[in-house]
């Protein structure tokens, strides 16, 4: 009762301070000049993602403010106020007091994170009942973004095995210690260094043979564990009109943006494959070597039809270009390949250069193992026979296939935020024992971008250790540096609820329960650990003499 | 396991020195305090500003720790929790939420003391009544002026009905009858057992409700007894007549001339401006003025005054026990004979007692009084002399 004693103050009192209200405040004005600032590129997919990203990270950033200045002032402020006088003469543990003040932020933070989820996820599905610039468009909207998908990355290539063989090769030809020399001449690194230099030399050679295409030739990926079964949809439709074996039928948007164009459709039953597809019907035509089932074949104009629609799975890639492209526009032809069965399905593609594309193939072309193989055939330019090197990294393709809901996918996402911003409550708390309420910001805030953008830093020194393997001493440093923060602070940036919900990736239970596991009983366990004991030693009454 | 006979709070060579950053000695606040206050003892702890009196309690209340020597709170150590739930604190400042009402701040100390919803309700009516501020209850802290925000922070004190009182200046803001009453309440308290420790600069507090008091200068206890003995005057005698006429005034002087005795002064008694002051107020509330403040307060909360305690700890059942056998022993204070009618108009009662004529004490200084043993007259002098520079009436005592 003592515990939620606090909690319940704490909760009173940040609710009547002003931070909260202009929390609330700045999230209605962002999420109501969202629409009329951020454009996007003119489709509907565009605007919900637009509001999905700039929604969730707008969210995650004020609350991340909010929850500091929240969090470490509602202990230090008791401490310089000397209210914690009146509150430490009570019968309640310190460890009490501190757990309630934090429990009490994540309660505010729930409060917050409801109302701004709540609005982002109105909004979304208030534009995803408008109208979409065409099927492509209404496709995009129901497939990938309001879903939630699993994504699948490719094999990776043998590429050890050539560093080896390589390796194995200098030695043999007598140049191994002659490469050795070179780098350390060239980049004064030890020899171990040059040896891992050298290493990773041959790695991105090789990778680069695997993911760079020269015009005319092909590259291919493998996939597995691709368990798209019982994620179809099905839903009502209309018959409007009629031709022989060929019907028009209208439907809702949001299930017809469930089709593939040429793909198939199953009407009460009966498979046909769709021959037109527009964002409010599709016609549809059924195989002419057999006949019709008298149920499909006495249908008039009018009459209501059960619609079953396959499971899809997309394949998202970004392509790069070596050299100039004339129009910026990249020729491929893509054949996705049934390992087992060996069926294909084959489409030509005009992709921007280095802009994200999606190629949507029926589910049924993952074999019983859940493998998939896909093809990528780098095409001259149906005009000029022109072509570049095309490269596709290993980062920038994967499967993707529904594995549940929006809804669902939301929540989760959204959970992942209350679960990094009651972390910095904790650090919040943890500061606010034992540091004033200035000096307690400083210290959180400045660990918050270490938290954001851990990701982006350990690829910098990545980069460094590559680039400039000279710099040894700063790389080690910043390693052992970002090692110890990384190892207290969770990483923000890969648990990104924005990203997930852009990207309509599922956040599954198991990752839910990770987090759960080390960014709320672990990290944050050890952060409030520390603040009980700080407090429990910490003399709370002032110099008054 | 604490017995009735045990001591309250018990300090052996207690010692606070606070210590710079580079724990290089900076100031002594507390030097070797021998305390041991007892079982339904109002006990006053006086001195000047800066003398160690509420680094002293705080060391009772587990806020600050010892440098060196013991103190024990109820037989447990200040930082036990289960101690906490008999101890009522007030301390020196209402270190109150300025963001929460009378009502709501009370709910959340009686939620601390894990006081289920209707004892808890029940309390904060009363107490609420008893410190005149039901009227306002709703206004936020924020708002309130010091005293109000004074009576406040006493009714918190004494929601969970407690076996201890801890005040530090407590009348500090309080306008007279607020002071009054708080006196009253003391005394009420103390005789129904509980143990009452008060730190004070204003010496009429103290020598008004106390029993004990232990004089601080510097950290270090200079005189500690009971307030009758360390100020009584052995030397001179006083009596106290209907008018006499200046005949018999004369004759009394030859009188004592005859017997050699010195007649120090004849003066004719004067009332103390507090008994005006409430005199005035009394009639202002008669006629019904309105005030946006807090009023002159009702009764002693029921649970404050009631025969059977609510919270019944180990202590409270052997005080009472004790209370009930009516055989106060050498070792325990002498608990005054006022009995609180709650029922009766409060104001009334106050004005009907305590008629003493003021005395001149300058004069008095031409036969010193004698020392008490164990008495710092120089601690003492300066205490008076602080004390004589308030005027009577002023916002403290």
């Amino acid at each position: 009762m003592g515990i939620w004693a606090i909690t319940r103050h704490t909760l009173a009192q940040c609710l009547r301070m002003r931070i909260a209200v202009a929390f609330i405040l700045m999230l209605a004005g962002a999420l109501l000049a969202m629409p009329l600032l951020l454009k996007g590129d003119g489709t509907l997919a565009g605007k919900i993602q637009t509001l999905l990203s700039y929604g969730s990270s707008f969210t995650s950033l004020l609350l991340s403010l909010v929850t500091i200045f929240v969090s470490v002032a509602v202990v230090s402020s008791d401490v310089r106020n000397k209210q914690i006088f009146i509150t430490a003469t009570k019968p309640l543990a310190r460890w009490q007091y501190v757990f309630g003040r934090w429990l009490g932020v994540v309660l505010l933070n729930v409060i917050l994170l409801g109302l701004a989820g709540l609005s982002v996820y109105l909004l979304a599905v208030h534009y995803r009942s408008g109208q979409a610039l065409n099927a492509a468009d209404r496709q995009k909207v129901e497939t990938e973004l309001f879903a939630s998908r699993r994504a699948v990355r490719p094999a990776l290539p043998p590429v050890q095995d050539e560093v080896a063989q390589s390796l194995q090769r200098l030695h043999t030809e007598g140049l191994y210690e002659q490469a050795l020399g070179n780098i350390m001449f060239q980049t004064n690194i030890d020899r171990e260094q040059a040896h891992q230099y050298l290493v990773d030399t041959i790695r991105r050679q090789a990778m680069d043979r695997f993911q760079t295409a020269d015009p005319g030739r092909t590259l291919s990926w493998r996939f597995s564990r691709i368990e798209p079964k019982g994620q179809g949809s099905s839903g009502p439709a209309k018959v409007a009109n009629k031709v022989k074996y060929l019907y028009r039928l209208t439907a809702d948007p949001e299930l017809i943006g469930q089709l593939l164009p040429n793909g198939p459709v199953r009407v009460d039953g009966t498979e046909g494959r769709i021959t037109r597809l527009e964002w409010n019907f599709f016609d549809l035509e059924f195989p002419q070597d057999q006949p019709l089932p008298p149920k499909i074949a006495n249908l008039t104009a009018g009459d209501r039809v059960q619609i079953g629609i396959d499971p899809t799975v997309q394949i998202t890639y970004r392509a790069n270009a070596s050299g100039d492209v004339p129009d910026n526009v990249l020729h491929s032809l893509w054949l996705v390949i049934n390992p087992t069965t060996g069926i294909v399905y084959r489409e030509y593609r005009s992709d921007t250069v280095r802009q994200k594309a999606t190629l949507t193939v029926p589910a049924r072309l993952v074999d019983q193992n859940g493998e998939l193989e896909v093809r990528y055939v780098n095409m001259p330019h149906p005009q000029t026979g022109a072509g570049v090197s095309v490269t596709i990294a290993l980062d920038n393709i994967g499967v993707t296939y529904r594995v549940g809901g929006f809804d669902g996918n939301f929540v989760r996402a959204w959970f992942l935020m209350l679960l990094h911003v009651s972390f910095l409550a904790a650090v919040g708390v943890a500061a606010g024992t034992f540091l004033s309420f200035s000096v307690g910001c400083l210290v959180s805030f400045s660990l918050l971008p270490f938290a954001m953008m851990s990701e982006w830093l350990a690829g910098a020194i990545r980069t460094m250790q590559y680039d400039r393997p000279q710099a040894g001493a700063i790389t080690f440093v910043s390693k052992a540096l970002l090692g110890v923060i990384g190892s207290i602070l969770p990483d923000f940036s890969k648990a990104s609820a924005g990203k997930f919900l852009v990207e309509a990736t599922n956040v599954s239970w198991t990752m839910l329960a990770e987090t759960v596991f080390f960014t709320l009983l672990l990290r944050t366990g050890i952060v409030l650990g520390v603040a009980f004991l700080i407090f429990h030693r910490r003399e709370l009454a002032r110099v008054q003499v | 396991m604490i017995r009735a006979d045990d001591n309250v709070i018990t300090t052996r060579k207690l010692t606070k020195i606070f210590r710079d950053f580079w724990m290089r000695e900076k100031v002594t606040a507390v030097y070797e305090l021998d305390l041991d206050i007892m079982p339904r003892e109002v006990f006053g702890l006086l001195g000047p500003n800066g003398s160690g009196k509420s680094t002293t309690l705080k060391l009772m209340l587990g806020l600050l720790f010892p440098t060196r020597g013991l103190v024990s709170v109820l037989g447990r150590r200040p930082t036990d929790v289960a101690v906490k739930s008999r101890i009522g604190f007030l301390p020196e400042d209402s270190y109150l939420y300025p963001f929460l009402n009378a009502r709501e701040t009370l709910d959340f100390f009686g939620r601390l003391f894990h006081q289920p919803r209707r004892l808890r309700r029940r309390r904060i009516d009363m107490l609420l009544e008893m410190v005149g501020l039901s009227s306002v209850a709703y206004r936020r802290l924020g708002e309130y002026s010091k005293g109000m925000q004074r009576r406040i922070g006493l009714a918190g004190a004494l929601i969970n009905d407690p076996d201890l009182l801890i005040l530090d200046e407590p009348t500090s803001g309080m306008d007279p009858i607020g002071t009054r009453q708080f006196k009253d309440l003391i005394k009420m308290l103390a005789e129904r057992g509980k143990t009452i420790l008060l730190s004070s600069h204003l010496l009429a507090d103290v020598e008004d409700v106390c029993h004990r008091v232990c004089i601080l200068y510097g950290g270090i206890q200079r005189a500690i007894g009971p307030v009758d003995e360390l100020l009584a005057h052995r030397q001179v005698t006083q009596i106290t007549t209907e008018s006499l006429d200046e005949s018999l005034v004369e004759q009394i002087r030859r009188l004592l001339a005859e017997r050699n005795k010195k007649l120090i002064e004849i003066t004719t008694p004067r009332g103390r401006l507090e008994e005006l002051f409430l005199k005035i107020v009394s009639e202002a509330q008669a006629s019904k003025l309105t005030t946006g403040g807090a009023v002159a307060g009702g009764q002693v909360a029921e649970f404050l005054r009631s025969a059977t305690p609510q919270g019944a700890g180990i202590i409270e059942q052997l005080v009472s026990s004790a209370a009930s056998s009516q055989q106060p022993t050498a070792d325990k204070p002498q608990l005054r004979p006022q009995r609180i009618e709650p029922d009766k108009n409060m104001l009334e009662s106050l004005m009907a007692e305590k008629k003493q004529p003021a005395v001149k004490t300058e004069k008095l200084q031409d036969t010193p009084p004698q020392k008490t043993p164990t008495a710092d007259q120089a601690v003492i002098n300066e205490l008076l002399d602080e004390n004589s520079k308030k005027p009577h009436g002023s916002k403290d005592f």
